[in-house]
């Protein structure tokens, strides 16, 4: 086999050298980088799909709420409307006197008798209003029918008492007092 | 036998000198080093690259969808607190104490031998029971019986709409020297005061199959 001579030993010494210079350069300068950025690219696109899939279920779920919430929507619109903006005891007097005057029940006079917040926590735009309903002069019947109609066409009203007294000098004719509890949405 | 003879041997074995050079061969092994370390290279890049235009385009996908998700879910949440809303108030409505059954009930069952003088009922939400309180007089031969059937009677109709249904008498006396006349008949008379008491929670219903 052929000697190297000292000329070629040196040569081939400064090749592996500039060899493992090169390989060492290919990796550290120019794959490493490349490496680095695709971990964070990989991460930021792991999360920006992630942060898209979120939002596509958000809105998902937007239409079945949306689905979901239309009767109630629907009803709450209605519920607001039963309560008439402004000063309640501007209004509640006068729509339960023509209210009950429908049913031959004449009312001398509604009376406030007091208020408090609704006591739910998911109502806190609505007023519990108490009424002195005072009737001086009515037919049972008439009353029944009154009371009837007016607990079938307003759901946010409850009498809380009922008092009838007859009158001595004509039993068919009674005097009552109702304390009539309403639920006011606050327009406010 | 053919003899050949070379005269260039010297040139030859130069030439060959030159080809089989470790040196030459180790450059030539590390230009194909190089070569195969320049694809890779240039295809990761390529790789890098696709990988960065997609995620430049979710950044302007996102861009969108996060001004929509916000909208979203601030229109979700609205919802729900109007359903919540509307289900706190249905429970509010369902458990109110309607009184037109119960005054429907006293009309049923009064009779001409029966008059009230006074009827009270309190029916607060603080309190799981109604309590009514019915005064009046019976009239009849034997009074307390028409007063005790009174009882009766509005114990049994009011327990047809209303549950836990009770009444009792407070008061029950025969008033001596008190009449009236039904009919044409003067009957003697007992004067009676009942307590009746209900549970707001309404019967519950049962549909037909």
């Amino acid at each position: 086999m052929k000697k190297f001579t000292r000329d070629d030993t040196t040569k081939i010494v400064l090749g592996a050298v500039m060899f493992i210079f090169v390989v060492y350069a290919y990796f550290e300068f120019l794959l490493n980088p490349l490496g680095k950025d695709t971990v964070a690219l990989n991460k930021e696109d792991a999360e920006l799909t992630n942060k898209i899939g979120e939002a596509k279920k958000t809105a998902q779920e937007l239409r079945r709420t949306e689905t979901n919430a239309k009767n109630a929507t629907e009803i709450f619109v209605q519920i607001k409307e039963l309560t008439q903006k402004g000063s309640p005891v501007a209004w509640v007097p006068l729509r339960t006197r023509d209210f009950f005057a429908r049913y031959d029940v004449k009312i001398n006079d509604v009376r406030p008798a007091g208020s408090v917040a609704a006591k739910e926590l998911e109502l806190p735009d609505f007023i519990d209003t108490r009424w002195e309903v005072d009737i001086p002069n009515a037919q049972f019947f008439s009353l029944g029918n009154a009371i009837s109609a007016h607990e079938n066409s307003h759901p946010l009203a409850e009498f809380e008492e009922v008092r009838i007294l007859s009158s001595p000098d004509d039993p068919g004719s009674q005097r009552v007092t109702l304390i009539m509890q309403l639920r006011i949405y606050d327009h406010k | 036998m053919v003899i050949r003879l070379n005269f260039l041997h010297e040139i030859v074995a130069i030439k060959t000198k030159r080809e089989r050079d470790p040196l030459k061969l180790a450059m030539l092994g590390l230009m194909v080093v190089i070569l195969l370390f320049a694809g890779y290279y240039m295809f990761r890049l390529q790789t890098v690259s696709a990988l960065k235009s997609k995620v430049n385009a979710l950044k302007t996908e996102w861009v969108t969808k996060e001004k929509e998700q916000t909208a979203n879910k601030a229109q979700i949440e609205e919802l729900n607190t109007v359903s919540n809303k509307v289900a706190a108030l249905e429970k509010w409505v369902e458990s109110r104490f309607l009184w037109a059954p119960f005054l429907a009930a006293i009309d049923q069952v009064v009779t001409p031998e029966i008059q009230l003088n006074s009827l009270n009922g309190v029916a607060t939400r603080a309190n799981e029971m109604v309590t009514v309180t019915i005064d009046g007089i019976a009239a009849g031969a034997v009074a307390r019986q028409e007063a005790d059937k009174f009882r009766g009677d509005l114990e049994v109709t009011l327990g047809e709409d209303f549950t836990k249904v009770t009444a009792i008498f407070n008061v029950l006396e025969d008033q001596r020297d008190k009449t009236v006349t039904v009919n044409g008949k003067p009957l003697p008379t007992a004067r009676f005061s009942i307590a009746v008491k209900l549970s707001r929670e309404p019967k519950t219903l049962v549909t037909a199959p």
